[in-house]
């Protein structure tokens, strides 16, 4: 073969990349689907995004020119942040409707106090369940399993009540934690995590168990290294649960002295205060505030959530 | 190795509740039987699944110290079952287990000093394989003398100053290139210098300050600890051990690092896993995973070791080498071994015994040599060897065997001996069988059913008088025949003379039938073969099962209460021995068919062999495989495939005529009806 020749099986190949090196084919399909998704995202970004710059606007600015989202008439300024954070009501403004006062950062230390030592308290009593669920057998144990999974048809607000008057007689009626301890008796986070035990081999607790490990000692090296990306997506699920909780303590402390409220509780005061002296900007400051630990929490844990949730098969 | 060294007591001792109760407590629920004598012993162990399922029927082994034991048979056949319950993973229906003389039935699996390789490894994902091995060493505490470790730390430091100043040099300039995940700077000094885990730390710590320093330090430190040891009333000795009058003592503790690090490295030297410690699992090949179970259960220096299936999961030629690794190791270490297989060539190769089971039954139990070449029935012959042994249908008159094409072999004078000594024998064991009181009621209980589901009524009463006088005869002499009797002439006083067919009478009556002593396992054993290994293709009534109480009371066929499981199991037992007594009976008499059984290699070239051979006969090599030095030869022969193993002197094409012949001393003839070996 001379050298500047190639053969004709060559050139096809040759023709083929050339064909598609230039324009690639953009199918109609994609741009549609990718419109829609776009369509869709600005949907539900609108809201945070009105919410975040709603937030820098004046007191008043809200009411007085709702069309000027962007830029708004007042320029930018902190004083809603700094009515809440540090008390400084606005001059001339009128009479404030403020029977409580705003203590944001007690009200944002309940609510870390909720919903991080509920989430770790509900991890450790979840897990535990879950491995004697999985792992021992003892009597009774599916009948057992069965009542308990069947208890996750009752509506959580239907047994609001009685929890209320459980708590109070055992004397947590002035106590934090009130917030957590009816939340661990919750099934749906036990299911979840028995699920993912279930796939560990049991030739690994067999095993463990035959060198002369005890329970705790397998649960603790074997299985929670393991399961470890499970604990992380439920420990996420109940952060958040408990941050984003209202209803529970609100019954609890609502009508008592705000030293005990939570962030939510708050925020609901804030907002319908805001309602009534025309201070909308206050109640979204009060939101951005709401959020941001969650959205820091997931921005640090998102690559660990997306892995165990596809690992645990949760879809969502 | 439990905390308390409570000593055994008899388990034959009677005594009353209460006594017994605190005995057991005393001696650490220990008990011995001194008529055990081997290492580890099953009697009679039976299991029952919930559902209902026995795995496994009577099993009885003795198993001696340093013996290498594989369990083989088909899958399902209960041998992973039985390693299971050794193991203590599976609960013991029925039977009992002894492990180095103590009754290990309700012992936790973690006290039977047993370690175990599964079959998928069981590595732990998220560990080096240092820490994997060293997993079973962390797990409990040990017997060990009280050290005085500081001292020796400080010691050791100065002498390792004083005189191996250069080694220290190097071995803490080494220590920087290795990051290990298992070992830490102070560890890796330590394991090179060959100094306790303190005198390294001591060494990092001052890292190559003066001698000077480093010597002073440790006067003061030692002369410290010297005041507190006498303090507390100890006295050393050379070797750092702590003396109370004149005593070492011991405490219980955690294995050191120092030691775990020692033993790792030596198991992982003996399995050449050296360069692989610091990886995890999921970074190795098959075959090293399969070495790194194994390091974890020859760390550990157990009693027993137990290997469920280990090489199912490797390819070919990784598995013949791990086969001579693992028996290698074994006569390395010597522990006794119980290993599992499926595969007759690792059971053939490895074993120092070997115990093949089917479907639950312990078929035969011998060495190698004995179960190739004097296999018990059928089964045995069939599942080990390779290629399997050919089974041809023939028929037996009067010394000569007759195949199915007309070919004729005269058998030798001993083979017709040993034929009519087995019958006879047979036909005995079956009279006792059958005269026992169990069978006897069966008998009786057959009789009823047939009247109780007969359908035509009117044949039923007219055939009801003589039933029942039948029913009397078989039972007479037995408790249940008293009671019969006595219901019969209640009803006779009440209808003049007669029997009614009435349905809940006959009830009554076949209640006390239905009680039974429990028939011995060899005799169960002996008809369940008879069944499963008979050529006869309508089976009466389904396989041998057993079945949990119900509660209702619906009960059509014949229930059989085994004393030591409290079970019920469903059978047509009586049947099935009555068959085969008449089938032997007529065995000694006349004709009857019967199997022969000839290995491969014993199948031989007529032109070739020169020693006791049958006549020469012709077939057609259907098949020619080349296995390197052999040939194997698949072609028909009396209606039935036939594969002769001839060596590669004579080449043989394929769809060719060859003159074979079959070896006359290796030909095994088996009883038809039940499969046994004549």
């Amino acid at each position: 073969m001379a050298r500047n020749q190639i053969t004709l099986e060559q050139y096809i190949g040759f023709r083929k990349q050339k064909q598609f090196q230039g324009k690639r084919k953009v199918k109609t399909g994609k741009i549609v689907a990718f419109v829609f998704l776009l369509l869709f995202c600005v949907v539900w970004l609108s809201p945070f995004i009105i919410m975040f710059f709603g937030s820098l606007r004046g007191y008043s600015d809200t009411m007085l020119y709702p069309k000027e989202l962007f830029y708004p008439h007042s320029g930018y300024t902190m004083e809603n942040y700094e009515m809440l954070l540090m008390g400084k009501l606005p001059e001339g403004i009128g009479q404030v409707n403020t029977v409580q006062d705003y203590k944001i950062g007690r009200w944002f230390l309940n609510s870390c106090f909720s919903a991080l030592g509920g989430t770790g308290l509900y991890l450790l009593v979840a897990s535990l369940a879950a491995y004697a669920f999985t792992f021992i057998d003892f009597k009774h144990r599916n009948t057992l399993f069965a009542v308990i999974v069947a208890s996750m048809i009752i509506p959580g607000a239907a047994t609001a009540v009685g929890n209320q008057s459980m708590v109070y007689s055992m004397g947590l009626n002035r106590s934090l934690l009130a917030l957590i301890i009816p939340g661990l008796g919750g099934v749906y986070g036990m299911y979840l995590i028995k699920t993912f035990f279930e796939s560990i081999p049991k030739d690994l607790i067999e095993s463990a168990k035959m060198d002369g490990y005890s329970n705790l000692k397998i649960f603790y090296k074997i299985v929670l290294p393991l399961g470890k990306t499970v604990l992380f997506v439920q420990g996420l699920f109940g952060f958040m649960g408990g941050w984003n909780d209202l209803i529970w303590p609100q019954m609890l402390y609502g009508a008592k002295d705000n030293d005990l409220w939570t962030l939510q509780v708050g925020m609901a005061y804030i907002i319908n205060n805001s309602k009534t002296s025309n201070l909308i900007g206050s109640a979204l400051a009060g939101g951005v505030i709401c959020l941001l630990p969650v959205l820091v929490m997931y921005i640090i844990a998102q690559d660990k959530i997306i892995e165990g949730m596809s690992s645990s098969g949760i879809k969502g | 190795m439990a905390h308390t060294d409570n000593k055994p007591i008899d388990g034959s001792l009677e005594k009353p509740v209460k006594e017994a109760k605190k005995m057991l407590k005393n001696s650490g629920y220990k008990i011995t039987n001194s008529d055990v004598r081997a290492f580890v012993s099953l009697k009679d162990v039976n299991k029952i699944y919930p559902n209902g399922v026995q795995a496994v029927y009577d099993f009885n082994m003795d198993i001696s110290e340093n013996e290498f034991i594989v369990l083989v048979g088909p899958s399902g056949c209960g041998k992973s079952t039985t390693l299971r319950m050794i193991a203590g993973l599976e609960d013991i229906t029925s039977g009992y287990l002894y492990i180095d003389n103590v009754l290990s039935n309700y012992t936790s699996s973690k006290d039977r000093d047993i370690s175990m390789v599964f079959q998928n490894y069981a590595l732990y994902p998220q560990m080096t394989v240092f820490d994997n091995i060293a997993f079973p060493l962390r797990a409990r505490k040990y017997k060990r003398p009280m050290e005085a470790t500081a001292i020796k730390a400080w010691k050791q430091a100065v002498e390792v100053v004083e005189s191996r100043a250069e080694a220290l040099t190097q071995a803490l300039s080494g220590a920087k290139d290795k990051t290990l995940n298992y070992s830490t700077t102070a560890q890796y000094v330590a394991t090179r210098l060959k100094i306790s885990d303190g005198a390294a730390k001591i060494l990092c710590k001052a890292k190559l300050s003066a001698p000077e320093t480093i010597k002073n330090e440790a006067k003061a430190n030692i002369e410290k600890e010297f005041a507190k040891i006498k303090a507390s009333g100890y006295e050393m000795d050379e070797e750092y051990r702590l003396l109370k009058d004149g005593e070492i003592q011991y405490h219980y503790v955690k294995m050191s690092d120092e030691e775990i690090r020692t033993r790792v490295f030596e198991a992982a030297e003996i399995l050449d896993l050296g360069p692989y410690l610091d990886r995890r699992p999921k970074e190795l090949s098959g075959g090293q995973m399969q070495r790194v179970a194994l390091g974890r259960a020859i760390v550990r220096n157990a009693k027993l070791f137990l290997m469920d299936e280990p090489l199912s999961n490797l390819d070919a030629k990784l598995r013949v080498q791990m086969r001579s690794e693992i028996v290698r190791i074994h006569e390395q270490i010597g522990a006794t071994t119980i290993y599992v297989t499926h595969d007759q060539t690792e059971a053939m190769t490895m074993a120092t015994k070997i115990v093949v089971m089917s479907k639950g039954w312990v078929q035969q139990i011998g060495t190698p040599k004995e179960i190739y070449c004097n296999p018990k029935n059928i089964f045995v012959a069939t599942f080990i060897g390779s290629p399997a042994m050919n089974i041809f249908d023939a028929e037996y008159d009067n010394g000569k065997l007759i195949f199915k094409n007309g070919y004729q072999v005269a058998l030798s004078q001993e083979y017709i001996q040993r034929h009519n000594s087995y019958y006879e024998a047979k036909i005995q064991e079956l009279k006792r069988m059958l005269d026992t009181d169990d069978f006897r009621k069966m008998h009786a209980l057959k009789v009823l059913d047939k009247q109780l589901f007969a359908i035509d009524a009117q044949a039923k009463e007219a055939s009801l008088e003589k039933a029942l006088d039948e029913i009397v005869k078989i039972t007479a002499g037995m408790e249940c025949g008293e009671t019969i009797c006595g219901l019969i002439k209640a009803c006779k006083q009440e209808n003049n003379g007669q029997v009614k067919a009435d349905k809940k009478w006959l009830l009554k009556i076949r209640e006390p039938l239905l009680s039974f002593e429990k028939i011995p396992s060899a005799d169960i054993g002996m008809l369940h073969n008879a069944q499963v290994f008979s050529k006869e293709e309508v089976i009466i009534d389904d396989t041998l099962y057993y079945q949990k109480p119900k509660k209702s009371k619906k009960k059509v066929s014949t229930h059989v209460n085994l004393n030591s499981t409290d079970i019920q199991f469903v059978n047509n037992l009586y049947e099935v021995a009555v068959n085969l007594l008449g089938k032997c009976e007529n065995a000694l008499q006349d004709k009857h068919p019967i199997r022969v059984g000839i290995r491969p290699e014993d199948i031989v070239l007529n032109a070739e062999f020169e020693g006791n051979k049958t006549e020469k006969f012709a077939v057609n090599a259907n098949i020619v495989e080349l296995l390197g030095s052999e040939l194997l030869v698949h072609s028909e022969f009396a209606d039935t495939n036939m594969i002769a193993k001839i060596s590669t002197n004579v080449l043989i094409k394929p769809h060719t005529e060859v003159e074979l012949a079959m070896n006359k001393d290796a030909i095994l003839i088996f009883d038809e009806s039940c499969g046994d070996r004549i």
